[in-house]
């Protein structure tokens, strides 16, 4: 699948880059593997997780997300401690510090801490809610409430667009004919065209703004311009539970945005 | 103004007294027309005759009167203030009338990065994006947008980086007192094992009035 993505990737370069700063790091994505494999932290199967993390990675990278160097450095980091635990007496003879899988653990638990209080400080946000005061910037009720489990993150998407992409490659192959046109989509167009659709609805389904791509180079706009939206803090992405379907909807607030 | 009249009567809060010089009834005006959390300091600004001893004294009474009358709200200690807010129980009425109170939406790097704030603080850039493994500075910069983190000085040293703290409008979105509010990190491990649940957290506010 990353092959045949790579095989666009070339001509979209010039097009567009994406700054993927602001978004989460590679502590973010290793515990997200981590929670999806079913493993304990202090118990990392690190070929596994590695064999993994490199996936994401080359997702990125062939996405042409201007990755930060901190996914990189963790990468090398991932594939010196798996060299240490195929091999053994390679660890002994080198001592090279960063290679230390204690210490990666050490820093997953640390870093695992705080996502967990920020979760806690979500809560209190949601419980804030219930309790008016004074002229609280009340408005008269619209359309109820919706409520949404969890924002989805950039590891969420990765994921969903990974599913959607491998669903057309399957299509791509059962179809005998291509016919070849000229591709002139640009993320700044799927901007507006997302902008219009959001402006009709609420909320967008992020699955199904993926039904109107035509092409691989298509899909990977449409990705683009949607991370960029989030970027932007036009849009927020969330979820109604873990692994769940992702939603593509406009922050409540004007001081709300996503970053 | 009508100063000299409080001083004679500080030493006393008749519970009937409605007189507009009784210092709680006035307490209670203020606040029940304030819009914005009261802090102590801004009421002896106003109020110069009652010091902050006798300032703190009317507003536990008035908690008190509220909590022994059963009514639909309460005095409550946010943002380092004062301020008259309905009692959650009542949620589900309001919003027959009004859509859901306005909440902080923020992403996830955003609302860890906070926490790490909240927790840490003050609290350098640097230290956020090693605890965060990446590098956070635009992060913490739309924060400070979003008026929920400000630059509280210096780090002695080398450097002198600035140093990072959560603000006021922090604690008023968070419906927190002060940061020692919330739950040390190693009671959210236990919060957040699977015997219990997060609508077990703590709040200042639901703890002293329960053990009225």
């Amino acid at each position: 699948m990353l092959e045949q993505i790579s095989s666009t990737n070339s001509s979209l370069h010039p097009i567009y880059s994406i700054k993927i700063d602001g978004f989460e790091g590679p502590l973010d994505l290793l515990l997200e593997l981590i929670q999806k494999e079913e493993m304990d932290i202090r118990d990392i199967q690190i070929s596994i997780i590695t064999d993994r993390y490199l996936e994401y990675v080359n997702l990125m990278e062939q996405l042409d997300l201007d990755l930060a160097s901190e996914f990189l450095v963790m990468a090398a980091r991932l594939l010196h401690i798996k060299s240490e635990s195929i091999l053994p007496q390679i660890a002994e003879k080198t001592k090279y510090p960063i290679g230390n899988q204690a210490q990666l653990v050490q820093q997953l638990l640390e870093y695992k801490r705080y996502k967990e209080a920020a979760q806690v400080l979500d809560v209190y946000a949601e419980k804030r809610t219930l309790i008016y005061n004074r002229s609280s910037k009340l408005h008269s009720d619209l359309d109820g409430t919706r409520t949404y489990e969890i924002k989805a993150t950039l590891f969420d998407l990765l994921t969903a667009f990974k599913n959607i992409n491998d669903r057309i490659s399957n299509i791509e192959q059962d179809e005998e004919y291509h016919t070849v046109e000229e591709e002139t989509i640009t993320v700044e167009d799927k901007i507006a065209f997302i902008e219009r659709q959001l402006a009709n609805d609420d909320q967008l389904l992020f699955d199904d703004l993926f039904h109107f791509t035509s092409s691989k180079l298509d899909l990977i706009v449409t990705f683009l311009a949607i991370l960029e939206l989030i970027r932007l803090g036009t849009i927020v992405t969330v979820q109604t539970g873990l692994f769940e379907s992702i939603y593509i909807v406009k922050p409540v607030t004007e001081n709300s945005g996503s970053i | 103004m009508e100063t000299e009249d409080i001083i004679t009567d500080n030493n006393t809060y008749p519970q009937q007294d409605r007189s507009k010089n009784n210092p709680k009834s006035i307490l209670e005006a203020i606040l029940f027309a304030a819009s914005e959390p009261i802090t102590v300091k801004q009421f002896q600004h106003a109020l110069p005759a009652m010091n902050v001893r006798e300032i703190r004294k009317a507003l536990t009474e008035i908690q008190d009167d509220y909590q022994s009358t059963n009514r639909s709200f309460r005095l409550m200690e946010i943002a380092n203030g004062y301020q008259i807010c309905t009692r959650p129980e009542f949620s589900d009425w309001i919003r027959k009338f009004y859509i859901q109170q306005v909440r902080v939406t923020l992403s996830p790097s955003a609302l860890e990065t906070l926490a790490i704030v909240a927790y840490k603080q003050p609290v350098t850039r640097n230290e956020v994006s090693t605890i965060r493994g990446v590098n956070s500075d635009s992060v913490i910069s739309s924060l400070v947008e979003k008026e929920l983190v400000c630059v509280s000085g210096r780090k002695e040293g080398a450097g002198r980086s600035l140093l990072f703290s959560t603000t006021d409008t922090f604690l008023q979105q968070f419906g927190l007192k002060d940061p020692s509010e919330l739950p040390s990190l190693e009671e959210i491990e236990q919060l957040l094992s699977p015997s219990n649940g997060l609508e077990n957290l703590p709040t200042g506010q639901e703890e002293a009035e329960n053990e009225l």
